[in-house]
């Protein structure tokens, strides 16, 4: 009961009109960037964190995870009409979406995965509300131990979940834990790998980071070729589904929801890795496997909902415990610190109109964007057909202001640049960008609960395995990272997730 | 070193390998109180072994592996793609001297003419919009205090 009185302050807070305004603003440009092929949440919101600098706190986190839903029900638009993932968790929409489009049920396939998205968006911030309280009531009697336990696990999933080897996910992660001891040292203040530059005084930034790997580095490899966007040309007309489709798909929505949402609240899990995994359990389960990748509307429905329900699942860890479980939410908390507050379970106690405002503006937002998704669908379509050769400048022109905003310095540009650099590369040689970047974030926060551990513990590092919570994450993490060497249920994991989606 | 991975070995390898240098200059204190070197140091270590597990591992590895040729010969546009960065990094040495007007219109000039081809009306019409627009919404509306450069604006 407490947690809806809560609930009723928090609408409160969100109904205050700068607020939903905040709110508007966010669901409408994460769609815009969804929608845009080359641009995802990401490195649209590394753009605006600058902007965000003179709003209250409140409203900043409310515009940009608004910016990080509304990305989700704009990336299947791309998918369905043009075949392109308009970003990364809509890859799977494509399969059967644009199946549907060519055969002419473009409207249906978009009115699902609006309609797929808002009842799994909703349903997951209902879970959010009410998971979240009683693990910050948990998360108060963690230590050092349990943080530093938690981290590892975090960035253990992140590798094992990802594609390609982990090995070299592993690597990745550990080289940007290296780039997050760049700077001053917590306890001592002494100047680490600064090359006796001022600008790196307080580390290496990570927005640079991110609109470098994800902003340069994704267009240097979009005009190495000559890319062709062609929107499927299709009239497009009831965008309600029928009844034989929403029969069809109120299972596919519903364990797309399910599946999503534990994928979002684990440590390292992202609404990627649950469109797969719900696309390959309904492929498993369904009465017509054969059919999927001819257009069937659960192809649609059960992703959709997936990485909708896991970008609400994933606000747990940062909300409760203050650890971003993706990039996303690693930008999230850069906000959170940038507006002076600390994540943590103590942000629910000392910032409850921050906290219970930002989960009630996505009750709200996630309104907003069914109103705003299907009408506002020919204007998407207008928007695809902006040809990429004006559009990449644009971008490339918004992620130098970007960057420069920060510190309203010319020296993140070159960082940029050379971050920029190192993702093209990093992309060449099939290394992934994300482990690098959530560990550049948790690699400070993981460094001081690890030296606050052992001075606690005076030198003994059996505190990891004593205390029952580090134990039993340290045992999973272990798990994940031996399991793989000894059998191919990796490989073999992978090859029938991409074997299923493809 | 025909692979691909060979290479990224190798590379992390040296990089290790000056993280493990610049550590030990660092404090490593003890175990009873990790000093700013302790950390970096571990870092540096693990990264090592990695590297060079990466590097045996895909040297020893049959089957198909990426090579070293098929991204070097990749039917690529290289030029363009080094054109990008030359022109980013003329953009941030300008911008403090001739200020982001001026600036962002040479760089969108550039890259909306010379990546892919398309008329000068077109190139200079959107450079023109794209940087008065950018200048209007960050500077004038979000005051996001851009470089003014020599002219004041």
């Amino acid at each position: 009961m407490e947690t809806i009185q809560q609930l009723i302050f928090g609408f409160g807070v969100t109904l205050q009109p700068i607020n939903l305004l905040c709110a508007f603003l966010g669901a409408l440009m994460g769609t815009l960037v969804g929608v845009l092929p080359g641009l995802g949440p990401v490195g649209a919101m590394s753009m605006l964190l600058p902007v965000t600098y003179g709003m209250s706190p409140t409203g900043a986190i409310i515009m940009l995870a608004g910016m990080y839903y509304g990305a989700q029900y704009g990336g299947s638009t791309t998918s369905i009409l043009v075949n392109i993932p308009g970003e990364s968790a809509s890859v799977v929409t494509c399969l059967d979406g644009y199946q549907m489009a060519r055969k002419g049920r473009a409207g249906a396939a978009l009115g699902i995965s609006a309609f797929g998205s808002f009842i799994a968006g909703t349903l997951g911030v209902v879970a959010l509300s009410f998971l979240a309280p009683p693990l910050v009531e948990a998360a108060l009697s963690f230590g050092p131990p349990e943080y530093f336990a938690l981290m590892c696990l975090g960035l253990t999933v992140l590798t094992f979940l990802g594609h390609g080897s982990m090995l070299k996910a592993l690597i990745i992660a550990i080289l940007g834990l290296c780039v997050g001891t760049v700077g001053m040292d917590i306890t001592t203040g002494m100047q680490r790998f600064t090359f006796g530059l001022p600008e790196l005084m307080e580390g290496v930034g990570l927005v640079q980071i991110a609109m470098g790997m994800f902003g340069i580095a994704e267009i240097l490899c979009n005009i190495e070729k000559t890319m062709q966007v062609s929107v499927f040309k299709t009239k497009l007309t009831g965008f309600f589904p029928n009844r034989e489709d929403f029969k069809r798909s109120t299972g596919a929505i519903l364990r797309g929801t399910v599946v999503g949402f534990f994928l979002g609240i684990l440590p390292g899990g992202n609404a990627i890795i649950a469109s797969f995994a719900s696309y390959a359990i309904e492929k498993r389960i369904s009465k017509r496997p054969d059919l999927f990748g001819t257009g069937v509307i659960e192809g649609v429905a059960a992703p959709e909902s997936a990485n909708n329900a896991a970008s609400s699942g994933c606000f747990i860890p940062l909300m409760t415990l203050g650890i971003p479980s993706n990039v996303v939410m690693a930008l999230l908390l850069g906000a959170l610190m940038i507006h002076g507050l600390t994540p943590g379970p103590m942000l629910m106690i000392k910032k409850p109109d921050l906290f219970w405002g930002v989960i009630c503006s996505m009750y709200i937002g996630n309104i907003m964007l069914l109103i705003l998704n299907l009408p506002l669908i020919p204007l998407w379509v207008k928007v695809l057909k902006i040809p990429y050769r004006i559009l990449f400048p644009f971008i490339l022109l918004f992620c130098m202001i970007g960057v420069y905003s920060v510190n309203n310095n010319v020296f993140d540009i070159y960082l940029t640049i050379f971050f920029g650099v190192v993702g093209y590369l990093m992309r060449k040689f099939e290394f992934e960008a994300a482990p690098f970047i959530l560990a550049v974030v948790l690699g400070p926060m993981m460094e001081k609960s690890f030296r606050q551990s052992l001075i606690m513990s005076r030198g003994d590092f059996s505190i990891f395995v004593t205390r029952p919570i580090p134990a039993v994450i340290f045992a999973i993490a272990a798990f994940l990272l031996i399991m793989p060497m000894f059998t191919k249920t990796r490989q073999q994991k992978i090859a029938v997730l991409k074997d299923d989606a493809v | 070193m025909k692979k691909a991975d060979q290479w990224s070995g190798l590379a992390l390898s040296i990089l290790s390998a000056a993280m493990i240098w610049a550590a030990l200059a660092l404090p490593y204190g003890n175990v009873h109180n990790p000093g700013p070197g302790f950390f970096p140091l571990w870092l540096g270590l693990i990264l090592g072994g990695m590297s060079i597990a990466l590097f045996v591992q895909t040297t020893t590895a049959k089957g198909s592996v990426q090579t070293i040729s098929s991204i070097l010969e990749e039917d690529v546009r290289w030029e363009k793609v080094l054109l990008v960065l030359v022109a980013l990094i003329l953009y941030a040495l300008l911008m403090d001297t001739i200020g982001f007007l001026g600036a962002t219109f040479l760089l969108m000039v550039v890259l909306l003419r010379f990546i892919e081809p398309q008329s000068w009306k077109v190139a200079l019409a959107w450079a023109l919009a794209g940087s008065v627009g950018s200048y209007l919404i960050f500077d004038v509306w979000m005051r996001l205090r851009l470089p003014k450069g020599f002219l004041g604006i």
